[in-house]
């Protein structure tokens, strides 16, 4: 008896909902820490406001454009693995990014970056990686000419490395970034061993 | 009469397919695929499968027992989950440049997103849009679920 009224009420609701228009599509964002631990910050904005998520496994539930809930809610990370548990799955391996370093003004690798070399390339040969991608950076000594041309070459001897190690060409991708994007950000003028780099990323 | 025609047809075809040489600039690739899963670019729908690339503009289609996972030229990767709808609306990398964006819009299901450099050039560069609200993300990881009508 109860269970046939309640029946009818729902399906009355449904029609209702569906009369004014109101089956909108239900939209969830959940914060979730990065693979390395971090944890940085969303912001999720409609016609209503805007509402910050910034704590791991926090969320937010929304049904109208012109809604926003006054409250964030905090899942916990078994919730989490249950609603995405097929994107979860499809996450592919994050690139692995190595840092070889430079002396100043020479595509001369440091020592220690040196002695790196064999073990990224056991890494490649370990994942069979056929997409790698190589850019060249420098600090900001000298005209960005210049030092477009320095990073070029940095990232051109690391290749050729590669190359020489096995690797075909065609699954290596050079760049020269110049000293556009610094690891350490300084002034201009200012030597600093952490920009002379080479970035590569095995993906 | 028949000749002109066939220039026509000849100049379409060849702006065409110019168009999308053009516009053809591998911006990701795809590194896993279970189930059904398509992209749809221009009129052409195309079964996903590893290692194909992704360009912007595409737009990715997961059936029920379908996902995608990419990795993107930033580093950043997208993970579908079964039923979803998503465009690659915006993608923008050169560091030169200094030209730096992302915006996907998902209609349906589910996704996961770990930034990449393109959030760490321009902290507001990458935006999720949903029907019922737009997502900023700052140098994280994020996942969105969109319950949308599954006869779409």
């Amino acid at each position: 008896m109860n269970n046939s009224i309640l029946l009818v009420l729902s399906s009355l609701a449904v029609l209702l909902c569906t009369l004014c228009g109101c089956a909108a599509p239900h939209s969830q964002f959940v914060l979730l820490p990065s693979p390395d631990g971090h944890v940085g910050r969303v912001t999720v904005t409609n016609k209503a406001g805007e509402m910050p998520l910034e704590k791991p496994f926090e969320s937010v539930d929304l049904l109208y454009p012109n809604e926003l809930p006054s409250q964030s809610t905090v899942l916990t990370e078994a919730q989490v693995n249950t609603l995405f548990r097929d994107a979860l799955a499809a996450q592919p391996t994050a690139p692995a990014t190595y840092l070889l370093y430079f002396e100043p003004g020479t595509s001369r690798l440091t020592q220690e970056s040196e002695k790196l070399l064999p073990q990224i390339m056991e890494y490649i040969r370990t994942t069979n990686s056929r997409d790698i991608s190589i850019s060249g950076h420098s600090d900001k000594v000298g005209s960005r000419e210049v030092n477009i041309r320095i990073s070029r070459e940095r990232a051109e001897v690391i290749a050729k490395k590669l190359i020489e190690s096995g690797l075909p060409p065609e699954s290596l991708e050079v760049a020269s970034h110049g000293m556009e994007l610094p690891l350490v950000d300084t002034p201009e003028g200012t030597p600093e061993p952490r920009n002379r780099r080479v970035e590569l990323v095995v993906r | 009469m028949y000749r002109g025609c066939l220039l026509l047809v000849f100049l379409f075809v060849f702006s065409a397919s110019w168009a999308i040489a053009a516009d053809g600039d591998a911006v990701g690739r795809i590194r896993t695929v279970s189930g059904d899963a398509h992209i749809l670019r221009g009129a052409d729908k195309l079964a996903a499968k590893p290692e194909m690339r992704i360009v912007r503009g595409d737009t990715l289609l997961t059936g029920k027992q379908g996902s995608i996972g990419i990795v993107f030229i930033d580093n950043s990767t997208l993970a579908l989950g079964s039923n979803s709808i998503f465009k690659l609306a915006r993608y923008d990398f050169n560091v030169l440049e200094k030209k730096a964006g992302f915006v996907g819009q998902i209609r349906r299901g589910s996704l996961i997103y770990l930034s990449g450099l393109i959030a760490k050039m321009n902290a507001d560069a990458v935006r999720f849009e949903t029907p019922a609200a737009v997502a900023g993300v700052r140098g994280t990881r994020l996942a969105i679920k969109v319950e949308g009508d599954d006869n779409e």
